[in-house]
């Protein structure tokens, strides 16, 4: 009898030794995890079209939080605000309000951060009243009227904002379906487009109606010291059938927008393949770091081109980066930051239509580091969904987070934010520390 | 010629050796000197030839002549049997009537009443019919048998007596000429049950007076020579002793149709001395020098012992065991006292059904298979009986001198730990799952962990950390159900059933006088 319950008693102290259940080991673990995957958070809209476009935005100066992006759906109207406390946990909060509310549905395609002001500006193009600013700090989204609304098509598919004219406030750039135009100061007021004139000495910026309407609800424009006279503004304007993309460059002043310049899509192999795509996607970088702004050109789904700045007008591209097997859409989603902590920034390569582990659409991103990025044949490393399925399309938007674990942060480190229409991720862990504070 | 000489002289000496052991032997078995009784038995023999062919008269009158010769009253039995097997049953009568009288305290006298009994209402005359009966004839009935030889029946040898008449009885009246009532219906005669002869066993000794054992001495004497009677019909060992003679031991097989003669001469034989032992104790096993082979007799012992020194042992409860030598010259009679003293020690005896089989331990020591008794010093004495199945009876007693402490113990059963034991093993199954799934937890975490360490880059919604974390919560709750189970089990294997429980009694060991037909002394008695 005591010999059983000897054994008994044994067994029971060895299982419990063993098994080592504590499950909030599990928990503790889960906080050091490297990346961390951010779902939709409650009275989202659709949680299978919560981060199919993200903005990075420059961390809150009251420290309320060390990081906080928007998510979008581009299929359905739905828009978070997702904080990032300093540990690296995510927190979600649902945007809603009658601005939103007055997009009647319309999905917001288009993002743009508006620089020392909080507050971001969003596009609607498809709704009657496609403009929206939202104050980040009270998460409070209000409409944005032009006095003049402009007549063209899909008015707010493509955003910008930055100092362009010199002005004490951030200039707002809103692209529509045809043309593009300047609020000077971000006021509703006199906004700028360029003349005819100067648009036929350019190549032609309207995107082509048969285009598919993602491409044409959201098209990429970016600022830059791209020409090295100071803030162009870059316009990509893919092309369809056998018309190529371009990419258009405009120089703003306070009373005019004029063309400076544009990029011609390279040719592809074999020559009769148009390089339509060209222009999908466009990204600002030093990625070779020697101070001069680099532009990074998608043309999804054959290419991304590396222009080195200060760049020419019809100048021809630094780099070549060819898709990596497996591609879909590679380049159709395109960001620059620096990650390893070393001179130049990283390329990162958006690819939502890849083929990973066999599962179609899963979708990845490519990183490429900046100063080799001329001559490698191989990305440095490749992000996907550690847990990924087919059709995830992981990698349909990209964004630099600016991560301030303790504020003041003079130059914080900038962090990958992935986006797929799931989820959204950020890693913390590929640079050289880990910013979280835990 | 020498060698010759001295051979023939060894054989001649060997010779007389073995004829000297031979006649020496004979002389124990001599032919009985009583040459009446040889006759008797000749006669006797005769007379069983005669009763074994049918011819009963003449074996009845066979019987009569060895009567005649020795009266031993079985023969006069014979003489009934045989006139009874004749159909003669008033001869028959007669002779068991005289049997009766020679041998009243016989062991089978009531039986033969019984049978005289049934003789008589089959001799009897019929019912007078009352109005027409006639005067009876005057008949001669038999005379009484006086002592000395029996005279020869008074009916003539080869007569036989009309039907429903007795011989000797008178005639029976004759029949009225005028037809009376239809008579009664007669009552079945009565039935005598099969007989047969008797043996008979004479013993007799030179000298006479020897003391008859049968079989054993323990059982008592039998008898003294001359002895004569019958016996059951099965092998019995004669054994003979007389003071001053070789005790001698025969077996002889007595049966209905024989005359068995012991005549045994005892020889003298100086060389076995005669002891005599008392004891203050009556009824004290007597051992002589070996005690394996059992106790030859209790005291007062008396019997014949080779010469030389001797060790005698005397044991009885309640006294100290006595072990003294003693010295038998040959062919003396000596007496030894030999007193025992009572026993420094006090008694634990443990009775009780249930206890068959089990073990006493006194003071962590084996004592004994209960139920059993075992001497233990006085003093306090912690005690235990076990026995596999029951719970242990513990007690713990003070034993005085002389004091027996009987305690009947009633053993309780345990408890069946069938019930106990498979749950143990569902506790142990479950817990074993627990296990189980504690470990594919670890499994989760371990490479959670790695994944972390190596740069792997796992996200928080890592499939892993919600198995894992479900896993380690079903190990608890594993851990936590098998830890009831478990405790659930190991009460059904630590309870205890009823106590077994025990009455004791105290007896006190003491001496009295005792007065008996075989001595006096001490004897042993208790108090309760």
């Amino acid at each position: 009898m005591w010999s059983a319950l000897k054994y008994l008693v044994a067994l029971g102290t060895a299982g419990a030794l063993v098994a080592g259940c504590d499950w909030r080991d599990f928990d503790t673990l889960q906080n050091q995890v490297p990346v961390q995957r951010v779902d939709a958070p409650s009275g989202f809209s659709s949680s299978n079209d919560f981060a199919s476009s993200v903005l990075p935005l420059t961390p809150p100066t009251d420290g309320s939080a060390a990081a906080w992006f928007l998510a979008s759906g581009t299929e359905n109207l739905g828009l978070a605000l997702v904080k990032v406390d300093a540990a690296g946990h995510p927190s979600g909060q649902t945007i809603s309000g009658p601005a939103l509310d007055s997009l009647f549905g319309d999905p917001i395609t288009a993002m743009a951060e508006i620089p020392g002001a909080e507050t971001a500006l969003l596009g609607a193009p498809t709704a009657p009243n496609s403009l929206l600013t939202i104050d980040l700090a009270t998460a409070t989204p209000s409409a944005f009227t032009p006095a003049s609304p402009p007549s063209e098509g899909l008015f707010g598919n493509g955003l910008a904002a930055g100092k362009l004219t010199g002005g004490a406030s951030p200039d707002f750039v809103v692209t529509s379906l045809t043309s593009i135009h300047v609020f000077v100061g971000g006021a509703t007021t006199g906004d700028l487009t360029p003349s005819a004139a100067d648009l036929a000495a350019c190549p032609p910026i309207a995107l082509s109606a048969q285009l598919t309407s993602n491409l044409k609800a959201s098209r990429a424009v970016v600022i830059g010291n791209l020409l090295g006279s100071g803030p162009v503004v870059a316009l990509g304007t893919p092309g369809l059938g056998m018309t190529a993309g371009t990419v258009s460059f405009f120089t703003v002043t306070a009373s005019a927008v004029t063309c400076a310049g544009s990029l011609a899509a390279p040719a592809l192999t074999p020559a009769t393949t148009t390089n339509v795509g060209f222009g999908g996607a466009l990204a600002v970088g030093d990625f070779d770091g020697d101070g001069a702004a680099d532009l990074l050109v998608g043309a999804s789904p054959n290419a991304v081109y590396l222009y080195k700045g200060p760049l020419a007008p019809g100048a021809t591209p630094t780099a070549t980066i060819s898709p990596p097997d497996g591609s879909g859409e590679f380049g159709s989603a395109l960001a620059a930051m620096n990650i390893d902590g070393m001179k130049g920034d990283e390329a990162l390569i958006g690819d939502p239509g890849a083929t990973v582990n066999d599962q179609t659409g899963a979708g990845r991103v490519t990183i490429y580091t900046g100063p080799k990025l001329a001559t490698m044949l191989a990305p440095t490393s490749v992000l996907t969904d550690h847990d990924l399925s087919a059709g995830e399309q992981y990698g349909g938007s990209i964004g630099a987070l600016s991560f301030c674990a303790v504020a003041p942060c003079a130059t914080p480190p900038r962090l990958p934010l992935v986006g797929a229409p799931s989820h959204a991720f950020l890693y913390f862990t590929l640079g050289p520390t880990d910013p979280r504070a835990m | 010629m020498t060698d010759v000489r001295s051979r023939c002289a060894a054989l001649l000496l060997a010779a007389a050796v073995f004829l000297g052991i031979g006649a020496a032997a004979r002389a124990a078995d001599e032919a009985t000197p009583d040459t009446a009784l040889n006759e008797a038995k000749e006669d006797f023999e005769t007379a069983q030839t005669f009763f074994v062919r049918g011819e009963y008269d003449a074996a009845a009158a066979k019987f009569l002549e060895a009567y005649n010769k020795k009266p031993y009253p079985a023969f006069l039995f014979n003489v009934a049997v045989s006139y009874e097997k004749g159909k003669q049953l008033e001869k028959a009568k007669t002779y068991f009537e005289k049997y009766l009288q020679d041998d009243p305290n016989a062991s089978d006298a009531a039986q033969v009443r019984l049978r005289l009994d049934v003789i008589g209402k089959l001799v009897a005359p019929p019912p007078p019919a009352p109005p027409v009966a006639a005067p009876p004839a005057p008949g001669t009935p038999p005379g009484p048998a006086g002592p000395g030889p029996v005279a020869p029946p008074t009916t003539a040898p080869g007569t036989t007596p009309p039907p429903g008449t007795a011989p000797g009885a008178p005639a029976a009246p004759a029949a009225p000429a005028t037809p009376g009532p239809p008579p009664a219906p007669a009552a079945p005669p009565p039935v005598l049950p099969d007989i047969d002869t008797k043996g008979l066993v004479v013993i007799d000794s030179k000298p006479q007076g020897a003391t008859i054992y049968l079989n054993d001495k323990r059982s008592g004497p039998f008898g003294h020579t001359p002895w004569h009677g019958s016996l059951e019909s099965k092998p019995v060992r004669l054994i003979l002793e007389s003071k001053g003679y070789k005790a001698e031991e025969r077996a002889i097989s007595p049966r209905s149709d024989k005359l068995i003669d012991v005549y045994i001469a005892l020889s003298e034989e100086h060389y076995l001395g005669w002891i005599e032992i008392t004891s203050n104790v009556v009824g004290a096993d007597l051992f002589i020098d070996r005690k394996d082979i059992g106790a030859i007799g209790r005291t007062p012992f008396t019997g014949q012992l080779k010469p030389g020194k001797h060790t005698v042992f005397l044991e009885k409860f309640g006294w100290q065991p006595l072990q003294q030598e003693i010295d038998v010259p040959a062919g003396t009679a000596l007496q030894h006292q030999l007193d025992m003293q009572k026993s420094q020690a006090g008694w634990i005896t443990i009775t009780g059904k249930t206890t068959a089989g089990g073990r006493l331990i006194v003071d962590e020591k084996f004592g004994c298979v209960t139920p059993c008794r075992v001497e233990l010093p006085p003093g306090k004495h912690k005690l235990r009986v076990e026995r596999k199945g029951f719970e242990d009876y513990n007690d713990t007693v003070e034993l005085g001198q002389g004091i027996e402490t009987a305690i009947e113990v009633q053993m309780s059963p345990t408890p069946p730990r069938g019930h106990a034991i498979s749950t143990g093993i569902v506790a142990l199954v479950i817990i074993g799952a627990g296990a189980y799934v504690g470990y594919l937890s670890n499994n989760n975490k371990n490479g959670l962990q790695n994944d972390v360490k190596n740069g792997v880059l796992i996200d928080n919604n890592d499939s892993r950390f919600t198995t894992g974390k479900i896993e380690a919560i079903g190990a608890d709750v594993l851990y936590g159900v098998g830890a009831i189970v478990a405790a659930t089990a190991l009460y059904g294997l630590l309870e205890h059933g009823p106590d077994s429980t025990g009455v004791a009694d105290h007896h006190q060991i003491t001496l009295g006088p005792l007065l008996g037909p075989e001595g006096t002394g001490l004897a042993f008695s208790g108090r309760f």
